[in-house]
C-alpha cells in the first residue's frame, strides 16, 4: 500500500474516531434531555457523517466489522491486516 | 418546568418545603447539580482530544483544588 493510499486511510479512520466521539457523548447529553432539539438535530448530523466515513472506508480498504463486508465473492474480512498490524491505518 | 414536589410531599408535611431545584426558592441542606445546557460545542478534532464535546465539560486535572485553567473560563 503507498503512502498516499496510507494518508487517506488515516484520515477516514481519524473522521470515524471522532465522529463516533461526538455520538457517544452526544448520547449522554440526550439521556438526561431526551427532548432537546439541538441536540437530536447534533445527534443526527453526526450519524449522517459517521455512516458517510465508515461506508467509505470499507468501499476504499476493505471493512471494519463483519458487517461491513462489501464484496459477494470474497471473504476479504479475514486477508485485511490486523489491529497489530496497524490494520485500520 | 412544572413539578408535583409539593403534592410528593402531601403525605410528609415536614417535608413540605422540599422544592425541586428548578423551582423557585430551593431548600438548605441539599445539593443541587446546575442543569446542563446545549452550547459551546468543540471541533470534532479538539473534542476527542479532550474527551467531551462540551467545552463547559472540559475540566482537566491540574492537582490543585478549586483552580481554573484558562481554557476553562
Amino acid at each position: 500500500m503507498n503512502a498516499a493510499c496510507n494518508v487517506e486511510k488515516q484520515r477516514l479512520m481519524n473522521a470515524i474516531y471522532q465522529c463516533g466521539f461526538a455520538i457517544s457523548d452526544i448520547t449522554l447529553f440526550l439521556d438526561t434531555h431526551p427532548k432537546d432539539p439541538d441536540a437530536l438535530d447534533y445527534f443526527q448530523h453526526m450519524k449522517h457523517k459517521y455512516n458517510h466515513f465508515v461506508a467509505e472506508y470499507e468501499t476504499k480498504f476493505g471493512p471494519l466489522t463483519q458487517t461491513g463486508e462489501q464484496r459477494q465473492n470474497y471473504w476479504q474480512w479475514a486477508v485485511s491486516p490486523w489491529p497489530w498490524e496497524r490494520g485500520y491505518y | 418546568m412544572s413539578c408535583n414536589c409539593n403534592s410528593m410531599n402531601s403525605d410528609r408535611p415536614y417535608m413540605t418545603d422540599f422544592k425541586h431545584p428548578d423551582c423557585e426558592n430551593q431548600t438548605i441542606a441539599m445539593a443541587y447539580v446546575p442543569w446542563q445546557q446545549f452550547r459551546n460545542l468543540y471541533d470534532l478534532d479538539r473534542a476527542l482530544q479532550v474527551g467531551t464535546i462540551f467545552a463547559e465539560l472540559d475540566k482537566p486535572f491540574t492537582g490543585k483544588g478549586g483552580m481554573c485553567r484558562e481554557r476553562c473560563l
